[in-house]
């Protein structure tokens, strides 16, 4: 594994890091955006496709409840993992 | 109806609230241009996010977006659901802004695409697009005070008296300690609209008799309201034709793109974006809920746009709330037009006037407050001229500000992207907004409308870049930033 150290990142401390974090995180950033985009793109066709005759009158509102707090999981996932020190 | 008196005194106990505020804040500033247009980088997570809140959820939301949800039902939620699912973006974008931000000091985002690309004409031209569309959206703002006030008195508040109620407030906060004045006005103002919204839903849904109630006569009598496309207006291209340009607001818009240059630190970054969330997801409920409300109280309201003053003045709601949301509203007008002002300030000084990069600081201030000044004026006119197109004001400057979301992506994402690209993007962009919208007549409502300024931008920038080279001057984010970004966990 090839280790390097942090340059001209005055806030770093000096830390190491490994490159491998960057291939972690390339693949964490398509698999959140991936799943972003899925849950942004079902916010307009579930309700336009499936949910356009549904017999229950409050199953688009409802879709749209879950919608709203998917993305709200999916945005505390993405900001929670970062690293606060400077 | 309210008696105008009652308003009077209500506002200004606000504007004597808020400016203690301001004066507070002006003892803070040091008298930089950094420090006046963005708080010397140094606000908290709190204050940024419930900021940013009060400059994105403004008087479209308790005016606008109740009078589409009046017309034409639940779709009004699901639009402003894909709104507050562009703050997703954040996730990538903020971490990016902050740290290039902090890396070459840039005060507006025109200033940091010019940088990246190399070019000092497309931070100019960026500027100018984004004055020219977010002028409109000023308009909405002192539209929707008007309106309100105008509606709650039965016309005994005109609506010139409230343009310039609305126009003196937010200049004067601007003016006074920049970007801390109006941050921590912003603050108080987003807590005023928070707390009158739940109140005035609260009491609304209380008068047709409890939430129970509420939806059982919801269901029952108005039950096309509670599907797509509904009794009206949300077709789906309708839906994708207001909700496409609106996924992209917090790139495309440099008042809420600016914010990202103000914090402090990382913390900050992730405090602001889960204030904006809580407040935003909340807020939407408030106003969809509000507008379905307004249809059962008062029905038959031929301009949609007068649901929630037809709702204030129908009696059901206390008048002490009536007037607390009163100045909930005022306060979300007035915090989305300072923020605009004071934007459109930092970039005619910084990008628009020449050389102005060797004028001291206080000629920056000095220009910026100038400015200021006039895109206030400018929105309280055409707010006066065209207060009946509230609507398709609002939603054609989202559309138009679209042009600068490609050339914002390929700073970060696409090192082959190029000065001429970026400039052929926003100015070809705008040129296809403008000709659709007001020459050829097409609506907001129409997804010709966005697709083809956002499909012309980018299909521009890119076709460009690749017959064109990178200057020489250009910056390279991508590398300066990428150990950064690791170090901090961000993607």
């Amino acid at each position: 594994m090839t280790r390097y150290r942090l340059p001209n990142i005055p806030y770093a401390g000096g830390k190491t890091i490994y490159k491998i974090g960057k291939e972690r995180q390339r693949r964490g950033r398509a698999t959140w955006l991936a799943a972003t985009a899925i849950t942004v793109l079902a916010g307009v066709a579930v309700p336009y496709g499936m949910l356009t005759d549904s017999a229950r009158i409050m199953a688009v509102p409802l879709f749209w409840l879950l919608f709203g707090v998917v993305v709200i999981i999916l945005i505390v996932i993405g900001v929670m993992r970062w690293s606060d020190e400077a | 109806m309210i008696a105008p008196g009652l308003i009077w005194a209500v506002i200004s106990v606000f504007a004597a609230f808020g400016f203690v505020i301001a004066v507070r804040a002006v003892r803070t500033n040091s008298g930089t241009a950094g420090d006046y247009y963005i708080g010397g980088r140094d606000i908290g997570g709190m204050v940024a996010g419930l900021s940013y809140a009060a400059t994105t959820y403004s008087a479209f939301m308790l005016v606008v977006l109740t009078g589409l949800t009046y017309r034409g039902g639940i779709g009004a939620l699901g639009f402003e659901l894909i709104y507050f699912a562009g703050l997703s973006l954040l996730v990538i974008f903020a971490p990016r802004f902050w740290l290039v931000g902090k890396r070459w000091g840039f005060i507006s985002p025109a200033e940091m695409i010019g940088a990246r690309y190399g070019s000092r004409g497309v931070a100019r031209a960026m500027a100018v697009v984004s004055i020219v569309f977010l002028l409109p959206y000023c308009t909405t703002q002192m539209a929707g005070i008007g309106l309100l006030l105008s509606g709650v008195t039965g016309g005994r508040i005109s609506i010139f008296q409230a343009v310039a109620t609305g126009a003196a407030l937010a200049m004067f906060w601007a003016l006074l300690a920049g970007l801390r004045s109006v941050a921590w006005t912003d603050a108080a103002m987003s807590v005023v609209m928070f707390i009158s919204g739940l109140l005035a839903v609260g009491f609304a849904v209380a008068a047709l008799g409890g939430p129970a109630e509420f939806l059982g006569t919801l269901k029952t009598d108005h039950a096309k309201w509670l599907s797509v496309p509904g009794p009206s207006l949300w077709s789906l291209p309708t839906f994708i034709a207001l909700s496409l340009p609106w996924f992209f607001f917090t790139l495309s818009n440099p008042q809420v793109s600016q914010r990202l240059f103000i914090l402090r630190d990382f913390r900050a970054m992730r405090r602001m974006i889960l204030w904006v969330m809580g407040f935003g997801f909340t807020f939407t409920l408030v106003a969809v809920i509000w507008g379905l409300a307004a249809l059962q109280l008062a029905p038959d309201i031929s301009n949609t746009s007068m649901a929630t003053p037809a709702l204030l003045s129908s009696g059901v709601i206390p008048t002490w709330v009536v007037l607390f949301l009163i100045v909930g509203i005022l306060s979300a007008a007035i915090s989305t037009l300072d923020s605009i002002a004071l934007t459109v300030g930092a970039m005619i000084a910084r990008d628009v006037v020449p050389s102005m990069e060797v004028h001291s600081d206080a000629q920056q201030i000095f220009s910026g407050r100038i400015v200021i000044v006039v895109v206030v004026l400018f929105a309280s006119y055409f707010a006066l001229e065209q207060a009946a197109i509230v609507d398709q004001l609002a939603a054609l400057s989202a559309a138009g500000l679209l042009v600068s979301v490609p050339p914002i992506v390929g700073a970060f994402f696409w090192r082959r992207g190029t000065a001429t690209g970026a400039m052929a993007a926003i100015i070809g962009g705008a040129f296809v907004a403008v000709w659709l919208a007001i020459f050829l007549k097409v609506s907001v409502f129409n997804p010709v409308l966005p697709f083809s300024v956002g499909g012309m931008s980018v299909v521009l920038f890119i076709a460009v870049s690749l017959f064109t080279k990178p200057r020489a001057k250009a910056l390279d984010f991508q590398s300066e930033i990428a150990d950064q970004l690791t170090y901090h966990r961000a993607w």
